[in-house]
């Protein structure tokens, strides 16, 4: 019986759907809690970008308002309806005053498009903080994007400079590692990962223009 | 995702080297490159099949998985596309072509273990490329293959008279040079421009 | 044979890293840090010891001419089964191993034990065999990560160790220095273990 020809393609068969089967099953009942994960991951890091703003502006400690994740971010947290701007965009309101903004941005680096959330201030001028969401850059190399040294050089910086000119944001110039910055408008740069480096501050270049653009007008 | 197909397939070969940056395809690396004619052989073969693999499974993930909310076979699916691609590859190569086939086709079985084939099909899928990125990137991932095969070939047979620590000779010296070979590729990353 | 020496056999004589050269692919990616090594090596455990143990149990009836489907389709699904797990309980760890998880599938050490042992053996020896083997890779895989987070991080496990003054070597995070350190472990693993002479 093992050596006719039917047999292999049978006992593949019934292999597949054994496996496949316990597979599915293994699947669908794990969806639910790892789409929850993503969402919740995703508006803790919403939440904790404009956590100090709230926080001075109800005379809280920053960290108490993370901690009270979910109960402070639908307190707080209110998603802005979609505009012609095409972007996710977040404001956190305390007693009816908007204290800030949040957009999610795109950029492309060097292996794909790099997702990051970015906290503006109500006139969209200086970047309170920034997370990136999603990257696909080399581990070890452009990756070290996410580590808090170089996201951390973006907070409370003045971004739009110049408005009513053409080019909006400054030039910066940009410094190994391992220097100190010695003035605004220096900043630090990945060690290997040069083209990724570039990627995020093109990206947020950008990015913060249109925004800006989009709402001056208003 | 619109970084040219152009661009990626220079980065996939130099800034990225399947190989050197990512580590894909160790196994039949090390073993198969003591001979210069079999790497390039198997480098060959390489390119072939995963140029046309990591296109195939694109169109299997777009045209089948998606639209039937599946994705979580994608390793299945993909694994037995190789197989299979492999398996019909060696049927007709043998069939049209003997000549081809006893020059390459002692390398076919080894292919469908390559990780970096598998690998450059899930890198394809996790940077959501487009078709053409695929083919690129494919392509690309298969040459930086083949180079770096070739290099440590031609080198291991310098190698092959001279004094190493008894305990380094074969796979350690090997690890060596690729080592060094991947630090010399680190100097590559810059030369391509993103727009 | 016994259940201890085919695990002994397996994890340290018989090494699949050291000593037959396999699956060198992952141990070199993910061993940057210490706790992606671990997790990977728990992956490679568990796929392998229950892929042996079904390739065995099936093997009687396991026709020739589709063995090898059969054996890459079971450990393929075993190894989706560890990525759907590690998605949905350890969400971070998830991120940051990417498509190495998926590569376990391709990983040579699992294709290897199931011709080598779970095609002859009873199921209950091929599962023993299994964690011997994944005990053996993940050995080598932290002895590599230790050293790569030690020097490239200050840290071990995460927790930083190197103080402030401790300048951090940045060839350590990257790809080359994996390679160096996993062939000097090989060339002491031949003098002083196996005491190979010219």
């Amino acid at each position: 019986m093992k050596d006719s020809f039917f047999y292999p393609i049978l006992f593949m068969l019934v292999i597949v759907i054994i496996f496949v089967g316990v597979l599915a099953v293994a699947y669908r009942s794990s969806e639910g809690k790892i789409e929850k994960y993503r969402i919740d991951e995703y508006n803790k890091t919403v939440l904790k970008l404009m956590a100090d703003k709230i926080a001075a502006a109800i005379d809280a400690d920053a960290s108490e308002i993370n901690a009270a994740y979910p109960e402070s971010f639908a307190q707080y947290v209110k998603e802005l309806p979609e505009s012609d701007l095409d972007k996710r965009a977040f404001s956190a309101v305390v007693h009816d005053n908007t204290v800030a903004y949040c957009f999610e941005i795109k950029g492309k680096g060097l292996w794909g498009s790099i997702r990051a959330l970015v906290a503006l201030s109500t006139d969209y001028r200086t970047i309170i903080d920034f997370a990136l969401v999603d990257q696909m850059e080399t581990p070890g190399l452009g990756a070290r994007i996410e580590e808090p040294w170089f996201l951390s050089q973006f907070r409370n910086r003045f971004f739009i400079l110049n408005p009513g000119t053409e080019e909006l944001t400054g030039k910066y110039e940009y410094i190994a590692e391992t220097q100190e910055p010695e003035n605004d408008m220096q900043l630090r740069r990945v060690t290997g990962a040069t083209i990724t480096s570039d990627a995020v501050v093109r990206m947020l270049k950008g990015e913060i223009s249109e925004i800006y653009k989009h709402y001056e007008g208003q | 995702m619109d970084i040219s197909a152009f661009v990626l397939f220079w980065a996939a070969i130099f800034t990225s080297n399947i190989l050197l940056t990512n580590f894909l395809g160790m196994c039949s690396y090390l073993s198969v490159s003591k001979e210069i004619e079999s790497s390039i052989g198997l480098g060959v073969a390489v390119f072939f099949v995963l140029t046309a693999t990591t296109a195939l499974n694109w169109l299997v993930h777009h045209l089948i998985l998606v639209p039937l909310h599946i994705e979580y076979l994608e390793f299945i699916v993909f694994i037995i596309v190789i197989a299979a691609f492999v398996q019909f590859l060696e049927l007709i190569i043998e069939r049209y072509a003997p000549a081809l086939y006893y020059t390459l086709g002692i390398f076919l079985p080894l292919i469908t273990v390559n990780c970096a084939i598998f690998g450059a099909s899930l890198f394809m899928v996790i940077r959501n490329y487009n078709f053409l990125q695929s083919i690129a990137f494919g392509a690309g991932s298969g040459i930086g293959w083949l180079l770096a095969i070739m290099m440590l070939a031609g080198v291991r047979r310098k190698l092959k008279e001279k004094m190493i620590p008894v305990g380094l000779r074969g796979a350690g010296i090997s690890l060596i040079i690729t080592g060094i070979m991947a630090m010399g590729f680190v100097g590559f990353s810059g030369i391509v421009q993103i727009q | 044979m016994k259940r201890k020496d085919i695990f002994l056999t397996s994890a340290f004589t018989e090494n699949s890293v050291w000593r037959q050269i396999l699956g060198i692919c992952s141990a070199l990616a993910v061993t940057n840090l210490m706790m992606n090594s671990l997790i990977m090596g728990v992956g490679v455990i568990f796929s392998t010891a229950f892929a042996n143990m079904t390739i065995s149990f099936i093997r009687e009836w396991t026709p020739r001419s589709v063995r090898m489907m059969v054996q890459t389709l079971i450990i393929a699904a075993y190894v989706i089964l560890v990525d759907i797990a590690l998605k949905a309980w350890l969400p971070q760890i998830s991120k940051q191993l990417g498509p190495y998880v998926g590569l376990i599938i391709t990983n040579c050490i699992l294709m290897g034990r199931a011709e080598a042992f779970a095609m002859q053996n009873k199921p209950l020896d091929s599962f023993v065999d299994g964690v011997g083997a994944g005990v053996g890779y993940t050995l080598v895989l932290l002895v590599i990560s230790f050293i790569r987070e030690l020097f490239g991080f200050g840290s071990i496990f995460g927790f930083q160790v190197l103080g402030a003054w401790w300048t951090k070597w940045s060839i350590m995070v990257m790809a080359p220095s994996a390679f160096f350190i996993l062939a000097m472990f090989i060339w002491f693993i031949n003098t002083y273990y196996y005491k190979v002479k010219a």
